[in-house]
């Protein structure tokens, strides 16, 4: 009986009352965990598959459809059972290797099934299909690099669909809202709450260019994700989410220093009622929560998502935003003597000074002269700010 | 209980890709076979190493046979084809709306493109411009180029494929 056959057998022995949770584990201590070789293992089954195709893709021309039907189907399921049988009885990382390999198997028989009989595709659909089951998959093994292969495949196709066809695939976003979203928040893991946020946020970016046409609805879906991010009390989620969220916020408010200047991005902006209100609901909600929680000073961030591209001058408030919100956590830092939040203010306000330098003096100084200037003023900048903070560091609040 | 689910995933798996399979077979039993016209491609490089860019003549559709509305970009729209006397397929009318088809009239459903007025016609797509074929075969299909008969297959649920080009 091997480690894991154990530990299925006693636990059916404490639910039948026969010992208890401590002296399974207790006898589980006895038989530590084999050190495995796994990553011997993995390369060998990846040889071996990666030779099989190579195989395959040089004589396919040959191969009658049948006969490639036969090879897809045949080569998925053998990789979908040995992978469940070597994950419950031998190898967990090799089983998982295999079921990875069948899940690719089965994106790629798509493909060369439809390209085989010359499907035509409109939409992204294969990769929905695809998705799904990687998905599906994900749920009964629940495995870390499962979740990974099937979220990536998701935004893969949520860009092809962009790409391709224009659109944004409804079905892939209905998918990761109500598929992903379920395993992200009860597993609440750091890994997955990160990479459904960035994913979340290139999907709302295809969102507002593709559909909407325009980038003024990105607001209001960063502001859904940082009030989710206010919301949910797990650490794991919480963290990527506001992070994640006002980093890009950030970007974007640099973004409109540029372009809302053009009037090519201006022209299309349209300030319906509908958006207004979705917007003041929103930012609403994060200030009371805010104010409930006595975290007034988290209102700093909100700056970032005022709609400034309403003004004649938003580029101008939009780089006065910038400012704002980076001499704000500067001074709270300060204030509060918490060296974490000066790195922030400073690395924020660093950006902003080169943001405002490019936008103002770009247009009217001699190029050399451009750079050079703005390499002195990085230059105090970074000495004084470095000075301030190593004072702060000497008064032994921070290490 | 997770026994179940795994059989039950890849069955699921497997079903599609064969049901991929039948759907192309069943096609040719239950699909009326068109022959259509090919129109110029631009770029003129038709051949993308493993395919073959095709465009056709039913792409493009006169704006007094379009009735109703103009859709938007991507929008689905219908196309009512009718053989003409040298055997290929024409564009009687195209609408937003599925029209009912009158004996030996195809409909075919497509995504409308763009209008073009300098040419006084809208543009659909019906996602059979591409068009596989073995490595280092396509040479062949550069000499013809523009004026080739292509024959798809229409199936009753609206899939495509095509057959053959000559």
């Amino acid at each position: 009986m091997n480690r894991h056959q154990l530990k299925n057998e006693g636990s059916k022995w404490v639910e039948k009352g026969i010992i208890e949770r401590q002296q399974l584990d207790d006898i589980m201590a006895l038989y530590p965990k084999r050190s495995q070789k796994p990553i011997l293992l993995t390369l060998a089954a990846i040889f071996i598959g990666l030779g099989f195709l190579s195989f395959i893709a040089s004589n396919w021309g040959v191969i009658p459809d049948i006969a490639r039907m036969a090879i897809i189907i045949i080569a998925m399921t053998s990789f979908y059972f040995a992978g469940d049988k070597v994950y419950r009885t031998r190898s967990e990382t090799v089983g998982i290797s295999l079921l990875l390999i069948a899940v690719l198997i089965f994106g790629s028989g798509i493909f060369l099934t439809g390209q085989m009989y010359n499907y035509t595709s409109f939409s992204a659909f294969p990769f929905f299909v695809w998705a799904l089951a990687a998905l599906l998959v994900f749920a009964i093994y629940d495995e870390r690099t499962l979740f990974v292969a099937a979220i990536v495949i998701t935004t893969i196709g949520q860009v092809y669909s962009a790409g391709n066809f224009s659109e944004f695939n409804l079905l892939l976003g209905l998918l990761f809202v109500s598929g992903f979203s379920y395993y992200v928040y009860h597993r609440a893991d750091w890994l997955y709450a990160t990479l459904f946020t960035l994913s979340y946020i290139l999907q709302a970016v295809i969102l507002a260019f593709v559909e909407h046409h325009s980038y003024h609805w990105l607001l209001v879906y960063f502001l859904a994700l940082y009030l989710l991010g206010i919301l949910v009390s797990k650490q794991a989620l919480k963290i990527p989410f506001t992070k994640l969220s006002i980093a890009t916020m950030f970007i974007l408010v640099i973004w409109q220093v540029f372009f809302l200047d053009m009037e090519f991005f201006t022209e299309s902006l349209g300030g319906e009622f509908f958006f207004l209100t979705i917007w003041v609901v929103l930012s609403l909600s994060v200030m009371v929560l805010l104010w409930k929680r006595n975290h007034l000073i988290f209102l700093l961030n909100l700056v970032l998502f005022l709609p400034v591209f309403y003004l004649e001058t938003g580029s101008m408030v939009a780089l006065i935003l910038l400012f704002i919100y980076s001499l704000g956590w500067l001074l709270r830092g300060y204030q509060s003597e918490n060296s974490g939040i000066v790195t922030k203010g400073t690395v924020a306000f660093v950006i902003s000074t080169v943001v405002a330098y490019a936008q103002l003096a770009w247009d009217f100084m001699d190029k050399s002269l451009f750079f050079f200037i703005g390499g002195i003023l990085l230059f105090l900048l970074s000495f004084f700010l470095e000075r301030k903070r190593r004072n702060l560091s000497k008064r032994g609040r921070i290490v | 209980m997770k026994r179940f689910a795994f059989y039950g995933v890849v069955l699921l798996q497997v079903l599609f890709l064969t049901g991929m399979s039948i759907s192309y077979y069943a096609m040719d039993a239950f699909g009326q076979t068109i022959k259509l016209e090919t129109a110029p491609v631009d770029p003129r490089d038709i051949f993308y190493g493993d395919y073959v860019i095709l465009n056709y003549e039913i792409e493009r559709i006169d704006e007094e046979k379009w009735s109703g509305g103009i859709p938007e970009y991507g929008e689905a729209v219908y196309i009512l084809l009718e053989e003409s006397d040298n055997g290929v397929f024409q564009v009687v009318t195209a609408s937003r709306d599925k029209m009912e088809t009158e004996a030996d009239q195809v409909r075919m459903r497509g995504k409308y493109q763009w209008h073009n007025e300098g040419q006084s016609v809208h543009q659909v797509t019906y996602g059979i411009n591409r068009y596989y074929v073995e490595e280092n075969t396509g040479g062949k299909y550069e000499q013809q180029r523009d004026d080739m008969v292509v024959e798809v297959v229409v199936a009753p649920w609206g899939q495509k494929k095509i057959v053959s080009i000559k």
